[in-house]
């Protein structure tokens, strides 16, 4: 079990009919939840929830069944480096250092994977030519690829993704959805993908709307 | 950690040399000055001819004009005595007693002579004479005395030679006996069994004493106005001021450094306390530093954290090179004070005064405590700043 929620709610969000918000929902491990939902519904806001950073909340978010109300910002941080991985909308790259820095900063906390493996990653979502040049240079694909890549450089039992895909063509998603899931495999991880409308990129076991 | 220290790049900035450079001068103060007071304290120390570990100071009331027709007010009442106790110097107070009966000395012969006299008894810890002569038991006829270094002395060279009468060495005194009639009603045979330097007295054993106090004497009360007290530090400058105070009287001599060590003791308080002003004074520059450097790194500081790096590993980013730096000064300045040590202590070798060349372990204590309180300091100041903007 990774997530549990419990009348799970925020203030400023507002919906009228949802499965998540005031629901009890728990996530499995080795499942692969889809979440769908339309523009300012929250989507972010839950994401950000889950993983620590928006803590104004009411209700109950337990994590493998221990409450997270009370976690400190250190112990975030190690669920963090340890447990939950996450590629973000706005994918927060340090935007003056080249990709390969970005994707070092994350794999020398964890050292999870050696250099090698980075390449393989790199080579698998086509943007090796790009590897030594800064972030800011980038269009937002090749951005939202370096994210992706970051986000599996650590272990995680629960990987949450919000809108991964959105500046991909067909074909970049078809790989990059290939690589995500076959790390997810390895970890016999969660896998919760927010996105706007419903799609097929993942095996998934459910759909929620938010 | 590579990557992370090219993601926050704490440069030196070159306005940091002249902090450096301050630091260093007040470490440096503050160590010599410290050094120094050592030095000079142990100079002080050994400068006085010590035969023993300890002092003896013996104390009386200063005799003013208000006090005269008045005796009793010469006497230390017993709540007098026990602050003396209570000074942190004081080791042990002996109480002198003296004699409550009229003592009448005379001798037959050569050297004819009759005089009243007195006596005062010590306990015996307190005598710097050494002789198992020097006691006396009920029913004895012989009272062993100790006479004051001083008397003879005065008969020696200022009586003798001017009445013609013979000089006489210690070993002649101590030959010769005489009687003493005590009470008008006994008579003892007195022999001389050592002279003392401490005591301007005719000293006699305390049993003695206490049995003639006992049987002749006039007054009942016991009632000491004179003490002796055992110290290891006689001219210590609070207890000299206490001494002043209240009005007591003691051997100057024993005393006399005392000023010297106070003022001493403010001058290198003064520069020790110029060298801490300005060691705060650079702290407090170095701690605004470090808060300028992670305010300026604030944003990479959350993304990190979002990233799973702990406020620990963060804050070391900023606070290593700074502790580094801060060591590094540490050393010199405590190399500097040791080398100035070693210069100074041949210096002083030309005066015959001796001074160990090597640093005092204070010295030393303070160099390795001051890093290691600065660390501890940085490592909270720099995780609490950092958590500032992480909340």
């Amino acid at each position: 079990m990774s997530f549990r929620l419990q009348q799970l709610n925020v203030s400023y969000v507002h919906t009228n009919v949802s499965d998540i918000w005031h629901q009890s929902v728990t996530f499995l491990s080795n499942q692969y939840y889809h979440i769908r939902a339309r523009s300012g519904q929250g989507k972010t806001t839950f994401i950000h929830t889950l993983y620590g950073i928006q803590k104004n909340f009411t209700g109950q978010l337990y994590f493998q069944d221990k409450p997270t109300l009370h976690l400190t910002h250190d112990e975030w941080c190690e669920l963090r480096s340890k447990k939950i991985s996450v590629v973000f909308q706005d994918l927060k790259l340090f935007t003056d250092k080249t990709a390969l820095q970005n994707l070092l900063i994350k794999n020398e906390l964890t050292n999870y994977y050696p250099l090698e493996m980075i390449h393989s990653f790199a080579e698998k979502l086509k943007i090796t030519h790009v590897l030594n040049r800064n972030v800011q240079t980038l269009s937002f694909g090749e951005r939202q690829r370096v994210a992706i890549i970051r986000a599996l450089l650590q272990p995680f039992d629960c990987l949450l993704l919000d809108e991964p895909f959105s500046h991909l063509d067909n074909q970049n998603i078809t790989l990059a959805a290939a690589l995500i899931l076959e790390e997810v495999q390895k970890r016999k991880a969660t896998l919760i993908c927010c996105d706007l409308e419903q799609d097929t990129h993942f095996p998934y076991h459910k759909h929620l709307n938010l | 950690m590579k990557m992370l220290n090219e993601i926050i790049a704490v440069q030196q900035r070159k306005s940091n040399i002249l902090t450096y450079v301050a630091l260093f001068i007040g470490i440096a103060l503050l160590l010599i000055s410290a050094q120094l007071y050592i030095d000079t304290y142990h100079i002080m120390n050994n400068k006085q001819i010590k035969n023993d570990k300890y002092d003896y100071l013996v104390m009386n009331k200063n005799i003013t004009n208000a006090m005269m027709g008045n005796n009793a007010s010469a006497y230390f009442t017993a709540a007098e005595i026990e602050a003396l106790k209570n000074q942190p110097v004081v080791k042990k107070i002996g109480l002198i007693e003296s004699n409550h009966f009229p003592i009448e000395a005379s001798n037959f012969g050569e050297l004819a002579f009759s005089t009243q006299l007195f006596f005062e008894s010590i306990p015996a810890e307190y005598l710097d004479v050494n002789t198992d002569q020097f006691n006396w038991q009920l029913g004895s006829q012989t009272i062993p005395v100790i006479l004051s270094q001083d008397f003879l002395n005065l008969y020696n060279f200022g009586f003798a030679l001017s009445q013609g009468l013979p000089q006489m060495s210690e070993e002649t005194v101590k030959a010769l006996s005489f009687n003493i009639e005590i009470g008008q009603t006994e008579n003892y045979t007195a022999e001389v069994v050592g002279f003392s330097q401490r005591y301007s007295s005719v000293i006699v054993p305390q049993s003695f004493m206490q049995y003639a106090n006992a049987k002749f004497g006039m007054v009942t009360t016991k009632d000491y106005s004179r003490l002796v007290i055992q110290t290891e530090e006689a001219d210590n400058p609070q207890f000299v001021k206490y001494i002043r105070d209240h009005n007591y009287s003691t051997q100057n001599e024993k005393i006399k450094w005392s000023k010297i060590k106070t003022v001493v003791g403010i001058v290198f308080a003064s520069s020790s306390f110029i060298g801490i002003f300005i060691l705060a004074l650079c702290i407090l520059l170095l701690i605004m530093y470090l808060n300028l450097m992670i305010t300026k790194a604030a944003a990479k500081l959350q993304l990190l954290s979002l990233l799973g790096y702990k406020t620990s590993i963060l804050q070391q980013q900023f606070t290593s090179h700074l502790f580094k730096s801060f060591l590094f000064i540490v050393i010199l300045a405590f190399l500097v004070t040791a080398v100035f040590n070693v210069a100074l202590a041949h210096l002083l070798a030309k005066y015959q005064l001796v001074v160990s060349p090597w640093p005092s372990w204070q010295i030393i204590l303070l160099t390795i405590m001051l890093p290691l309180s600065i660390f501890y300091l940085f490592r909270v100041k720099a995780k609490k700043i950092i958590q500032q903007y992480l909340a």
